[in-house]
């Protein structure tokens, strides 16, 4: 594993120097679109819709559309002077127990690994925690974007889940056709409650597969087996020929600039011609 | 037989001029009705370039041992980040590869024809043997002989290619991994556009840039967006604008590498990832066999503009 962050977890007056490696990888397939006349991988530009130049990076600026076609555009002092002052941090601010926290806030899950003489402040952090049962709520910044976390015991190490703001989780009361307290018969709710007793079992996400994706990779094997596979051609096939002949102009481009030798221009050609004579 | 690394361009009637080839060097002999394909360390590429079967209806001869260069071509120029990524595919896939990467064989000697060998032959008569016995095809291809070796050097270098080689004429061929001086190697600097996703910060101070390219034949899932490390450069920079890269670097970070192999961190050392979006010219000397750029160094012709007008402007403010 990599580390994709380095910085520190502090916790009142400890700083425990840490990394920061990516929980979890998507096993998703990834499928690239062809132009189907041709089976060659589309290629992405950007380009002006108003000149149609292709634009180059120089010409680029972020602009924000405050209202359809109108652009407000920020250039990098701007964005700098919000960011203020990016670190690498992760500031705990309150303990709390786990349950309060609805998954619905859960983003994305990394774990953590002391850095340098991170190891002893490390274990104490993850000793107490677990024997309190709590979790840490803190803030964490990678480079200037901030976000809650909460970090955690998972299994024998220091887990953290980046959390949405509550503003970025939508109101359930804006969701269309919700029933209030129906009139509900007791049988009915009997055998419900019945149903949710017979299928209750211990969590174990091991018997969940992709089937999705198992299915798509056996189409993918079949095809592959049956030589039904789509080959994408070199934009143009270039040939070897092609670049032959450019050289052989550039040799004789040469000699004439040089004027030079009579000798090699009585030859037929100015490819050295191998004689049995030899030389 | 390998070349011998020259420096100053010997021409002389004794010697004749052939382009040096960007490839990988390949022998292919063909007994009977096996064909074997060997690179430089004798190792089998066979099942790895099945279209040189071919070779085999070219060849006037019940067995023949040539030797020459592959390559693969880019932009019309021969390129060996392509070649390698052709080299490095699993078996499964070379089938498509074949014809979305081709190959082309540049032959330059012939050793062994009809079960004699010909290695005691001075190199003109392999030479005229190999012409004799060859037949024309698309993928495969005598070289080139010239007479006039700074000539050709000035058209190889117009042409964009690696460099030449100068053989004398009457030598024989040395077998073997062998350097002979009775080959002559002059390699021009080579050129590329990479673009930069890190900067290497030794505490707050910037050491190098990180290349990398664009794997656009990578079908190994790494995605589009994910680029190849191909070397890191801190020659022909100066320090002035190695800050400028991290001020720039610095508004446009990226949390995680935009390299799907990224350099191992060393202690001390931090690596700010950026936006594969800057590109710079490099001047290099060659590939490495794991796709990394030797020596490389910023082209000082080619300098990004943009941080002209910055540099102008710290000047001002000083």
């Amino acid at each position: 594993m990599r580390a994709m962050w380095k910085g520190s977890l502090s916790f009142g007056l400890v700083n425990i120097p840490v990394r920061l490696f990516a929980a979890t990888e998507s096993k998703g397939l990834k499928f690239r679109y062809l132009h189907l006349p041709c089976h060659a991988p589309v290629e992405y530009r950007k380009t002006c819709p108003v000149c149609g130049k292709e634009a180059p990076w120089e010409e680029l600026a972020r602009g924000f559309e405050y209202q359809k076609g109108s652009f407000v555009i920020l250039d990098e002092e701007e964005f700098k002077s919000a960011a203020g002052e990016s670190e690498h941090l992760i500031e705990i601010q309150d303990f709390v127990r786990i349950e309060e926290i609805d998954p619905v806030y859960f983003q994305n899950s990394y774990y953590l690994s002391p850095d340098g003489a991170g190891g002893k402040p490390y274990a104490l952090l993850r000793k107490a925690m677990s024997e309190a049962g709590k979790v840490a709520v803190a803030n964490i910044t990678i480079r200037t974007k901030e976000t809650p976390a909460v970090v955690r015991v998972y299994q024998d190490i220091l887990a953290l889940s980046t959390m949405y703001f509550p503003d970025e989780v939508r109101n359930t009361r804006e969701l269309p056709d919700i029933p209030g307290e129906e009139k509900i018969r007791e049988r009915e709710l009997e055998m419900a409650r019945d149903l949710i007793e017979n299928l209750a079992v211990p969590f174990d996400l091991e018997k969940y597969h992709d089937t999705y994706r198992e299915k798509l990779l056996e189409i993918i094997d079949a095809k592959i087996k049956g030589k039904k596979v789509a080959v994408a051609p070199s934009p143009e096939r270039e040939k070897v020929v092609d670049l032959l002949e450019a050289l052989q102009a550039s040799v004789e481009k040469v000699r004439e600039k040089k004027g030079k030798g009579k000798a090699s221009q009585a030859k037929k050609s100015p490819k050295e011609k191998l004689t049995t004579s030899g030389r | 037989m390998e070349p011998l690394a020259g420096k100053a361009l010997v021409e002389e009637p004794s010697y004749v001029y052939q382009v040096k080839w960007d490839g990988i060097r390949l022998l292919a002999s063909w007994d009977e009705d096996r064909l074997l394909l060997q690179g430089r360390r004798l190792t089998n590429k066979t099942v790895s370039y099945p279209e040189l079967a071919v070779l085999s209806e070219l060849v006037k001869g019940r067995s023949f041992l040539l030797d020459g260069e592959l390559i693969s071509l880019k932009g019309g120029k021969p390129c060996f980040f392509t070649l390698m990524q052709r080299e490095n595919r699993i078996s499964q896939q070379r089938e498509g590869l074949s014809l979305q990467i081709p190959v082309y064989y540049m032959v330059f000697d012939l050793l062994l024809l009809n079960g004699k060998w010909l290695l005691e032959k001075p190199w003109e008569t392999r030479q005229e043997l190999l012409q004799g016995s060859l037949e024309k095809h698309d993928l495969i291809h005598v070289t080139e002989n010239y007479s006039e070796g700074k000539n050709l050097l000035e058209a190889v270098a117009e042409q964009g290619l690696e460099g030449i080689v100068a053989k004398k004429r009457e030598s024989p061929y040395v077998p073997g991994p062998r350097k002979s001086n009775y080959w002559i190697k002059h390699k021009l600097q080579q050129t590329l556009e990479a673009c930069v996703g890190g900067i290497y910060l030794k505490g707050k101070k910037p050491i190098s840039l990180l290349l990398g390219m664009e794997d656009e034949n990578d079908f190994t899932g790494n995605g589009p967006q994910k680029i190849r490390l191909i070397g890191s450069v801190s020659s022909g920079l100066t320090e002035a604008e190695l800050h400028l890269w991290v001020q720039w670097g610095r508004e446009n970070s990226l949390p995680f590498s935009p390299f799907f192999n990224p350099p191992p961190l060393s202690r001390g050392r931090t690596i700010l990832w950026v936006e594969p979006i800057r590109r710079v010219q490099v001047l290099f000397s060659e590939w490495t066999p794991d796709l990394k750029l030797r020596s490389p160094r910023i082209n000082p012709h080619k300098r990004q503009n943009e941080f002209k007008n910055q540099r102008n402007e710290l000047q001002k403010r000083q």
